[in-house]
């Protein structure tokens, strides 16, 4: 459904160049939840960005690669076309709710405007017309606003109707995006680690009412999060991400079982576990973009890094069934054993 | 009881933040941050502050401190009584015990350079000559492992990771006791807070330090600690040593908490209490239910729950509950 391959994006930025993301290729089945976990910096708001388009241009420039949606070119659509796709079958959930919304307009008046805009393009002029002039299409928006709010568990809509940003707790603004997320009957929902600004209890209510809409509605999910407990729970394949690249890409229960690059590996081992498990960190940072090091980007941190990794950059290779992995370690075995 | 003298003696700590309206100020409500608090920190050993947000816990650990002044309560450190004090005799206090606080980009000066900012407690406290405080300032650097090359950089230049270093240099300056780490590594990558926790590790066992870790995340709390207190609302809802906790976890608040961890790990799940969702939010402080202040969002709320607020009682040995459910009903 979406097939995002090679795509390479810069920026320009007062030191140069910075090479922010490379190579980045990743696909999402129809109905297929996914995952693109990584750390802080390392491209993964980047990516959605692109494919959402919303990627300021120029600082950031596309050197390379496409996005496609259902065979269509996302990257060279015009804006009209661009219009009937974003924000009604492309749907994004925001992060942070309390930046997300305006705070200076009622939930009503957000919410209602979202679903016109949505119908605008759908309607004849001659139904609008119709419409503005009895008041049921005011009606029949606000109700259908109501309905949405209603299906993601919130007590008491017409209240959370009339309220603005300040009045709603965090838990109950999320809700809300979900609902708008939701409202133009998306088939893929991207979503931007909903519920990390949000208390475990609380997190843990949207994660599982997320669940079961995407499960009932046969969605296909981009999951964007740094939590790979929470990408455990919510998604049946994971990409992982780092300084720009994917590393790894491999089925969940896989991921968890066997990681095989040696960043999904030191990530997996940094998570405190309950089971009392020694924790041990990665040494160093995330590398500058601007000069990124040669051959593999994660291999000034590598505890396994040869001299090969300083010259040639690994390509993602498969070692096995929906499993694949960039890392040198791995492409020697593949030649041994053919 | 074999554990260590209390360093740290908290007894009925109250903080009640006033609400004001109109031009005069008049109170019109108190929000009680903390409400009837006590536990105790053995010396060289860590206790944790778990709960969610506007559950108390920072209030908790700032007051501790006295950079809070409490409503009520006592707080004895090393045998004096800290909440009588005023200012003045305060200041020797202080010098043992500092905090290390959530957010090191906030809580660093951006316009001063790392070398300004770890000798800063040691210029308050008027200690050495400028020498002798770069001196210890590059010993600090280098027990919290940053490099020397850092010494003149601005916080901007420092990663996430490095300007926490920055921040719990600064916070061991004096030699302190006893440090009240805030959601230390809560704005910090996983793969940066491993690296975080094992330095705090390192450093209590080193100079015989005493934590009081404040957190939201029990995975971190599971590992690091000795004693867990769960907060909500202002109050103690559980209090128990590490292990008896996560073995036998009572109070439905714990249990809904314990079992909300996402876990990566399968054998994880073993440990942790089958799933239960809580319904609705955490309520206003401002405005905080009658009677026990979880009855609203409870699992297994029965009748006397919204009228009686229920005391915290010892079911076993160290381990306390506040619920109707053990409290001898």
């Amino acid at each position: 459904m979406l097939n995002v391959t090679d795509l390479g994006i810069y920026f320009d930025v007062f030191e140069g160049e910075a090479r922010v993301l490379n190579g980045v290729s990743l696909h999402i089945g129809e109905g297929e939840t996914v995952s693109l976990v990584g750390e802080t910096g390392c491209g993964k708001s980047v990516t959605i960005k692109a494919i959402l388009r919303i990627l300021p241009i120029p600082p950031a420039r596309i050197v390379s690669g496409h996005i496609l949606y259902k065979g269509q070119d996302l990257l060279s659509m015009q804006k009209q076309e661009l219009y009937t796709l974003r924000g009604r079958e492309i749907a994004l959930i925001p992060q942070e709710p309390m930046t997300s919304l305006n705070p200076v307009f009622t939930i009503e008046k957000q919410f209602t405007d979202l679903i016109r805009w949505q119908g605008r393009y759908r309607a004849t002029w001659v139904d609008r017309l119709a419409k503005s002039f009895d008041g049921a299409g005011k009606r029949a928006v606000r109700q259908r606003a109501l309905d949405l709010l209603e299906k993601m568990n919130i007590p008491d809509p017409p209240r959370v109707m009339g309220s603005y940003l300040v009045e709603l707790s965090g838990g109950m603004s999320q809700r809300v995006l979900i609902a708008m997320a939701l409202a133009g009957n998306p088939s893929l929902l991207i979503a931007d680690e909903p519920g990390t600004a949000l208390d475990v209890t609380t997190q843990e209510q949207i994660l599982q009412l997320l669940k079961d809409r995407v499960e009932k509605e046969k969605l296909a999910v981009l999951y964007i999060t740094h939590n790979l407990g929470v990408a455990r729970e919510m998604t049946e394949r994971i990409y992982v991400m780092y300084a720009g690249e994917i590393v790894e890409e491999a089925l969940t229960q896989e991921l968890f079982r066997a990681p095989r690059h040696p960043y999904t590996q030191g990530l997996l081992a940094s998570i405190p576990k309950l089971t009392g498990e020694e924790v041990v960190g990665i040494e160093g940072r995330i590398p500058d973009y601007v000069d990124p090091p040669p051959g593999c980007r994660f291999q000034p941190r590598c505890e396994r890094a040869m001299a090969r990794c300083q010259e040639v950059q690994p390509e993602l290779v498969p070692i096995g069934p929906g499993h694949a992995v960039a890392c040198h370690l791995y492409e020697a075995d593949l030649a041994e054993a053919p | 009881m074999e554990s260590p003298p209390a360093l740290l003696r908290v007894e009925q700590l109250k903080k009640y933040f006033p609400i004001t309206a109109g031009v005069l100020g008049r109170q019109t409500g108190q929000v009680k941050a903390v409400d009837d608090v006590s536990f105790t920190v053995p010396e060289g050993q860590t206790s944790a502050l778990v709960g969610e947000s506007g559950s108390g816990k920072t209030t908790v650990g700032k007051t501790v401190i006295r950079l809070v002044r409490p409503t009520a309560g006592d707080i004895l450190f090393d045998g004096t009584n800290l909440s009588a004090l005023r200012e003045r005799e305060l200041k020797s206090w202080r010098r043992q015990m500092q905090m290390v606080f959530q957010d090191p980009s906030s809580s660093l000066n951006p316009r001063r350079r790392v070398a300004d900012i770890v000798a800063t407690p040691l210029e308050v406290h008027g200690i050495g000559t400028r020498r002798e405080r770069l001196s210890r300032v590059r010993e600090l650097l280098d027990l919290v492992e940053l490099p020397e090359k850092y010494l003149y950089s601005y916080p901007h230049a420092l990663s996430g990771g490095q300007k926490q270093r920055v921040a719990i240099a600064r916070a061991l300056a004096l030699h302190p006791r006893f440090v009240v780490l805030d959601e230390p590594t809560s704005a910090l990558d996983v793969s940066v807070q491993a690296k975080i926790l094992a330095l705090l590790a390192r450093l209590q066992q080193e100079l015989g330090l005493t934590y009081l870790l404040i957190s939201h995340d029990l995975s971190v709390v599971k590992n690091f600690s000795d004693y867990i207190a769960v907060m909500y609302l202002g109050r103690i809802m559980e209090m128990a040593p590490t292990e008896k906790l996560f073995a036998r976890p009572l109070h439905p608040y714990t249990r809904a908490l314990l079992s909300a961890i996402p876990v990566v790990i399968e054998e994880e799940l073993e440990v942790i209490p089958e799933r239960i969702t809580l319904e609705g939010d955490i309520p206003s402080p401002a405005n905080a239910p009658s009677g026990c202040v979880f009855h609203t969002r409870c699992y297994t709320v029965s009748d006397i729950c919204s009228v009686e607020s229920p005391p915290l009682v010892e079911v076993e040995s160290d381990h306390q509950v506040r619920c109707h459910l053990f409290s001898g009903g």
